[in-house]
């Protein structure tokens, strides 16, 4: 089933790593990918977006009110880009639960039939001793989420293919902190 | 049959090793800067032979490629769009003299404009200079037709561009790996002065010849693959469509989408060669068609081309936007529009919730604009620049400097090299009325390289006065890194000879020259003192201060080494004046304390900020040792010629 993914977060957050990896597990189950990046000035400190569509279309861009997911990196980065989510999709958020949404856009989501869900990856990746881990601990969590396209095996999988030999371990326990999590969430007792 | 995950520019640069690629040069600039690397990867995994230069502009990278043609060898040269306005001059006489072995120049655009100066369309800049074009959608599209291009250039013995734009350049995509041409092609240069070195009586031939040439490659296109008509037209069988769509490069991609998402069967027909334009097809193709849609990027080079407009909808007669990409989200409203006006959809179909606007815009979001990096030795110089000089006119240039714009300290940025002579000729306007402005031009070290020298040449023969800043900082960083001329390290990792940026300062006439580290702010402002007095001086001239501080992404190696932690005393008063004057990313209001907050997750500890509270409110944390400090102040070299 073709997928559009959109990827928002601050420079220095991991995005384009995130993209890379989704990108190459897709392609290693025999699916096509095609996507676009943020380069050059619009990179420097500012905020970054990347999209990624798995399947057979060729256009780089995803329209607003057209993506199956949003994975923000950050708060303010998701409220900027929420108008991407399509009536359906699922949101899926770095930070404290407690804090996110704001009421306005909790209503909004209600109404879009927009699934949200909300992990604190950076509070994963500070217990691992690597801030920089966040963005793993978080796919790990969207893994677990209802119709993500990829599985938990085949990131994994992914990972061992992308990542430096030294930093696999750490990149493994973040993964599966984060899919720990998104399991535990959606047991009966939290409903 | 191997599948990679690639970005375009890394497309193209496995097209260019597939193809045999012999020589390649590049210069440096976004969207197209990742291209020659990926040739070095490739050259060197697979141990390769290619020659490899980042050469000093976009000039001199299309002039030794084009000889290496000459001498039968396969030749590439990238560059960006506007690199390409360097590289006229032997663009346009190369189309007339033609190649021997393939010459394929690719240049990137930049519809939006992301990270350049303008939107110019490289495709009419081909059909300027009689360059075959051609327009790729995708990176495996690319890919594709570099080895095609190559193929075209030594068949009808002319230049090829090829014309990607940003979004296929930094697309991602897996692209299928294909098998490397291996054909040796030995350095055989044949003299023909006639053609090499044409005088005007045989340029005329030259001209009349490549007219010829064009019109074979013409007809060639009118059966080429790399146009067609998309297949969905058949399905739906009519004498005449009551649209249809003619596009190129990444909006190509797009419409297909969208119609899919409209559930619009009508026929499109792709262009990859955008010039010569195949015009029997497209007439064909416009004949069977009540109106045209015409989409492209950046302006509309397949639009002027189509001998009758009459049922063409694009740019020109704005149904398009006449400016700006061709996003999804530009595309959607103008299909909607079109589309329900050929009465293919019924517009009632339901638009995107605008409750959304509402419920995000109660939300403040941080705006996240482009900054200088915590630690950038430009911030530094921009900052004494600014209390040495507070009523100058500031002239600067293209690089990560330019955002010196947040420090007040950028006036003008025209185009590589313009500080020097923008500079200049305000000088000259000024002195016209009798007065001495003050003027401070700044300058990367790449792009004085680049096109300073020329300028700096000129200026100090005319006898201009101002004070040129250049901000040298190891490397080439807005664009990746990419050594300069002053490094001995060449594109490829090999050693080269360096050509130091302070001789060839001294070699443009200048007299009054220093090298000043703006770490050192207080010694860094005196040597600005100093150079401002010279320009003022009855013997005085053009003063020039090479600021000379490695880029902290770069190498943070001095940092490392004398790290000085920072912390704001309590007595903070929340005047701002350092979020104003010295902008570094790490410095923070903190609204509810009223107090000015070091951001320790991206500060680097460079300490420059100490400067910039004069107040003394921002203190070192742990504060050196006089033996410390004796060392730190030892690495402040100063060089004076």
């Amino acid at each position: 089933m073709d997928s559009k993914i959109l990827l928002a977060g601050i420079g220095g957050q991991g995005v384009l790593f995130a993209h890379q990896l989704l990108a190459d597990c897709a392609v290693a189950q025999g699916l096509n990918v095609t996507g676009a990046e943020t380069h050059g000035m619009s990179q420097r400190g500012g905020s970054v977006v990347s999209h990624l569509k798995i399947g057979d279309s060729p256009a780089p861009l995803i329209r607003q009110g057209t993506a199956d997911w949003i994975l923000a990196f950050d708060a303010s980065e998701a409220y900027r880009n929420l108008s991407f989510i399509r009536p359906g999709g699922t949101v899926v958020v770095n930070h404290a639960p407690e804090n996110f949404p704001s009421e306005t856009v909790s209503q909004q989501l209600n109404r879009m039939n927009v699934a949200l869900r909300v992990v604190d990856a950076d509070s994963i990746a500070k217990n691992l001793g690597r801030v920089s881990a966040a963005n793993v601990a978080l796919l790990g969590f969207a893994s677990t989420c209802a119709g993500f396209p990829l599985t938990r095996e085949a990131l994994r999988d992914a990972l061992a293919r992308v990542v430096r030999p030294q930093f696999l371990e750490l990149n493994y326990q973040a993964f599966d902190e984060g899919a720990l999590k998104g399991t535990m969430s959606q047991l009966p007792i939290n409903q | 049959m191997t599948q990679q995950v690639v970005l375009g520019n890394e497309a193209i640069a496995r097209g260019l090793i597939e193809a045999g690629v012999n020589v390649a040069t590049s210069y440096p600039g976004t969207p197209s800067s990742e291209i020659l690397p990926a040739v070095i990867e490739w050259k060197k995994k697979l141990g390769l032979d290619t020659y490899v230069e980042w050469s000093v502009n976009e000039k001199v990278a299309l002039e030794v490629a084009l000889a290496a043609s000459w001498a039968g060898k396969r030749a590439m040269v990238a560059m960006k769009q506007v690199g390409l306005n360097v590289a006229s001059d032997p663009l346009l006489s190369a189309a007339y003299t033609g190649v021997v072995g393939g010459l394929v120049v690719i240049v990137c655009d930049d519809p939006g404009p992301f990270s350049s100066q303008t939107e110019q369309d490289t495709r009419l800049f081909a059909i300027f200079a009689k360059v075959p074009v051609l327009d790729p959608s995708t990176p495996r599209e690319a890919q594709a037709m570099v080895r095609y291009a190559f193929e075209l250039s030594e068949k009808f013995r002319v230049p090829v561009i090829l014309r990607p734009a940003m979004r296929v350049s930094h697309a991602r995509q897996n692209i299928t790996l294909e098998e490397i041409d291996k054909t040796p092609r030995p350095a055989k240069f044949k003299k023909d002065p006639a053609r090499w070195a044409a005088t005007p009586r045989y340029r005329l031939l030259l001209h009349k010849e490549l007219n010829e040439k064009l019109g074979k490659i013409e007809a060639e296109f009118e059966t080429s693959k790399l146009n067609s008509v998309d297949s969905r037209q058949s399905t739906v069988d009519r004498n005449k469509y009551p649209l249809g769509i003619v596009a190129s490069g990444v909006p190509y991609t797009t419409a297909c989408e969208l119609l899919e998402e409209f559930g619009v069967e009508i026929p499109i027909l792709k262009i990859g060669t955008v010039y010569p334009l195949p015009r029997k097809l497209v007439n064909d193709f416009v004949a069977r068609c009540e109106k045209i849609l015409v989409l492209e990027e950046p302006d509309a080079a397949i639009e002027l081309q189509m001998p009758d407009r009459r049922n063409v909808l694009g740019r020109l007669d704005g149904t398009v936007p006449n400016a700006g990409e061709l996003s999804p989200d530009v595309l959607h409203p103008v299909f909607k529009k079109i589309l329900t006006d050929a009465k293919l959809i019924d517009a009632s179909q339901p638009a995107l919730d605008p409750v959304w606007g509402e419920a995000l815009k109660s939300i403040p979001l941080p705006v996240r604009p482009p900054r200088l990096c915590p630690g950038c030795g430009h911030r530094s110089a921009y900052y004494s620049i600014r209390r040495v000089f507070p009523s100058a006119f500031f002239a600067s240039d293209i690089g990560c400097y330019t955002l010196g714009t947040n420090l007040r300290a950028v006036d003008t940025c025209l185009d590589m090299g313009a500080s020097i002579t923008m500079a200049t000729g305000l000088y000259q306007a000024y002195k016209l009325d009798g007065k001495n402005q003050s003027l401070v031009a700044t300058i990367g070290d790449s792009t004085f390289i680049h096109s300073g020298i020329t300028g700096l040449t000129n200026a100090v023969h005319t006898g201009a006065r101002f004070v040129l800043v250049i901000l040298d900082n190891n490397t080439t960083a807005m664009t990746g890194f990419q050594p300069t001329a002053d490094q001995m390290r060449l594109a490829d990792g090999a050693e080269g000879s360096r050509v130091a940026i302070p001789e060839l300062v001294s070699a443009c006439g200048v007299k009054f020259l220093r090298v000043s580290d703006p770490y050192f702010q207080d010694d860094f402002q005196a040597v600005l003192k100093d150079a401002e007095a010279y320009t003022k001086s009855d013997e005085g001239g053009i003063a020039v201060v090479i600021a000379k501080r490695p880029c902290v992404l770069y190498d943070r190696s001095p940092i490392d080494a004398h790290p000085i932690k920072v912390q704001v005393t309590d007595e903070c008063d929340g005047c701002k004046y350092c979020l104003v004057a010295f902008e570094c990313p790490a410095l923070l209001m903190n609204p509810s304390t009223n107090k000015v907050e070091i951001d320790y997750r991206i500060c680097v500890d460079c300490g420059q900020c100490i400067d910039a509270c004069y107040k003394g409110f921002i203190v070192e944390s742990n504060p050196v040792t006089i033996s410390e400090l004796a060392e730190k102040v030892g690495i402040n070299q100063r060089l004076v010629p």
